[in-house]
């Protein structure tokens, strides 16, 4: 390794390592030092921020650390820069609005850096040991996050899916043991040389169905709504954005594996079930999260769609993503800055929030209109792309499925829309919020991430140039 | 020859053990005939000449959940009371399924025997697995440490008393 490849290697790692630093200092110092106390988001706040300079631009390489168990090239640079600014996200909105008690906040931010840290090695692991491990570092704290408030809905969507994604998990680790029998060793690299015999199928399917429950792929999807739903809001957020993110990547590698065969049908028929079912199970939701949590099944089916599109399809993921966060932090955002009880607003909640708060509800429309893909919003051209590739690719059948549920999914969004700004307030007084309701108070740090993702995905889409030519970028180190 | 009968001895007795822990209705005895059957794998791994899975079996199985699992009957007592009557139905399908696992498995075991194994995967033995952990994979390792961590913070968490 030369000299500045090492430097650059040395920068790069800093960051995760910096991350860790800084969920130790979140959990231990306030014990030491009581000014400290309540001031923990802060230091995860500038951890995170001075991370992400230390994620500068990659030279055009691959540097494989650890003997390769970290992968580190523009790709993992695109990727580490998505997930800080995910986190940064998270940590301001929870400063804003405290997702847990008092006296947990340390551990709080310490279970949420420790989380990011995961990610970060996930999305860049180049064996598949690593990417596991990576996995539980990054579901572990996310399970006790989503009950960290002790509620009782809060308890339960932390059990359900400690226990469904324990079975995820297991269902990995039983393909991981199987792969390694029969592979030399279990580098990305390494399984694409070999040739699959049916047990190496087998372990691969055990894999896959493993990653699929924490990207949330119809049928493994059973966990996310009443998980999105039970857990703080910001919490939501990040498992919306991150959390997927971390499963997409991996389930892309272990995809292009393969050039035909099971695994790809398997995979068609994973995409078109996702869309469809989580499309049309939306239609009947009324609780804002749950209707965001379908939405986010749904979206992780239209990224599987992009799968088929071979390379042009990855460069349409990597765009996806950060315009997928976007629209989703930013409808959580305003999810949050609306919720009174644990379970957060319903649909009919939001009626005459137009004429109450116009800029959040102009906000909550470009989220809504982003995520169904309408132009010129971001969210259309992530479709667009995502699509485009895979009939490039000759997956028409899918894609027209795709489209059509697509289509249908218009109709859930404008729902949200249609409450703002055409049914009136069920009671004029109560837009006027009484002692106690502060939904009409000042939305401070989270009204800056609601005006920040608004601005993103309207300038995203309008501009949408730059971006794409750095996901482009990204994806040629895949 | 003393090997293979210790082999049958071992495997007979985790055999027996596991069917009578099926059919054992107070939840202790159960725990023991499982106890029974994984000390017996234990052995079983032993007479196969694998030393350190035969002891990681006993310390982390026989030992680490074995005790999870009486303290947890011992915490809940309505496990004690619990005794769901077996319908036929549930008991027909219940076979069933055991028995087409069964026939599942065989098939499997059949065919692995014209399996190739990567090289270097029959290898056990504490000094090759250290060498391993410590040296190829010691990034690994210690990112291990870091999420035993944090699910003992995210425990403590979760369990601790409200506002305490």
């Amino acid at each position: 390794m030369t000299d500045p490849a090492a430097a650059y290697a040395a920068s790069a790692l800093a960051g995760p390592l910096l991350l860790i630093l800084a969920a130790f200092a979140c959990l231990l110092l306030p014990l030491f030092f009581r000014p400290l106390r309540g001031s923990q988001g802060l230091i995860a706040f500038g951890a995170v921020l001075t991370a992400l300079t230390f994620t500068r631009r990659a030279p055009s390489a691959e540097f494989a650390l650890f003997s390769g168990a970290l992968l580190l090239s523009p790709l993992s640079a695109y990727l580490w820069a998505f997930v800080l600014g995910v986190l940064a996200l998270v940590i301001t909105l929870s400063i804003s609005r405290p997702a847990a008690p008092d006296e947990n906040r340390g551990e709080y931010y310490f279970l949420l850096l420790t989380a990011g840290t995961g990610l970060m090695v996930l999305v860049a692991a180049g064996d598949l040991f690593t990417a596991f491990i990576a996995l539980e570092l990054l579901s572990l704290p996310v399970y006790a996050l989503a009950g960290i408030r002790r509620s009782k809905p809060g308890l339960e969507a932390a059990y359900k899916y400690f226990m469904l994604g324990t079975f995820g998990s297991a269902m990995t680790v039983m393909g991981i043991a199987v792969l390694n029998a029969l592979y030399p060793s279990l580098a990305f690299s390494t399984l694409k040389a070999g040739a699959a015999g049916p047990l190496a199928l087998a372990g691969f399917l055990l894999v896959i169905s493993g990653f699929a429950f924490k990207t949330a792929l119809v049928p493994f999807h059973m966990w996310v709504p009443d998980a999105y739903e039970g857990a703080p809001t910001q919490i939501s957020a990040f498992m919306g954005a991150a959390l997927k993110a971390g499963g997409v990547i991996v389930l892309w590698r272990l995809f292009s594996l393969f050039d035909g065969g099971p695994v790809r049908e398997i995979f068609w028929c994973l995409a078109a079930v996702t869309v469809v079912t989580a499309n049309l199970a939306a239609l009947a939701q009324n609780g804002l999260k749950r209707l965001l949590a379908y939405s986010s099944v749904a979206h992780a089916g239209y990224i599987a769609v992009a799968f088929f599109g071979g390379q042009r399809g990855f460069e349409a993921i990597l765009y996806y993503l950060p315009v997928y966060a976007m629209a989703t932090i930013g409808a959580f955002a305003v999810t949050l800055a609306l919720e009174k009880d644990d379970k957060g607003p319903r649909i009919e909640d939001l009626a005459g929030l137009a004429r109450s708060r116009p800029w959040l509800a102009f906000a909550m429309s470009s989220f809504m209109f982003s995520l169904a893909g309408v132009p010129p919003l971001a969210g259309f051209f992530a479709k667009f792309f995502a699509f485009t590739g895979a009939v490039n690719s000759g997956y028409t059948g899918l894609v027209v499925i795709a489209v059509i549920m697509s289509a249908v999914s218009m109709y859930y969004y404008l729902r949200v829309t249609v409450a703002m700004y055409m049914t009136p307030p069920p009671d004029p007084g109560a837009v006027v919020q009484p002692a106690g309701g502060d939904t009409t108070g000042p939305l401070g740090a989270a009204g800056l991430v609601v005006g920040l993702m608004a601005a993103g995905v309207i300038l995203a889409g309008v501009f949408s140039r730059p971006l794409l030519a750095l996901a482009a970028e990204a994806a040629r180190w895949f | 020859m003393i090997l293979a009968a210790s082999i049958y001895f071992f495997a007979a007795l985790a055999a027996a053990a596991t069917l009578l822990m099926v059919f054992q209705r107070n939840p202790v005895k159960a725990a023991l005939l499982m106890l029974t059957a994984l000390l017996s794998t234990a052995g079983l791994y032993l007479a196969f000449n694998a030393q350190l899975l035969a002891v990681l079996q006993i310390i982390l199985y026989a030992g680490a959940i074995m005790t999870l699992f009486i303290i947890a009957l011992t915490v809940t007592p309505q496990a004690w009371r619990d005794r769901p009557s077996p319908g036929r139905a549930r008991l027909v399908l219940g076979l069933a399924a055991a028995a087409l696992i069964l026939a599942e498995l065989l098939k499997v075991s059949a065919g692995l025997r014209q399996l190739a194994l990567s090289p270097g995967f029959a290898e056990t033995g504490a000094l090759a697995l250290a060498r391993e952990l410590f040296g190829r994979f010691a990034f690994q390792f210690e990112l291990l440490s870091l999420v035993i961590l944090a699910s003992i913070v995210g425990a403590v968490t979760l369990a601790a008393k409200k506002g305490g």
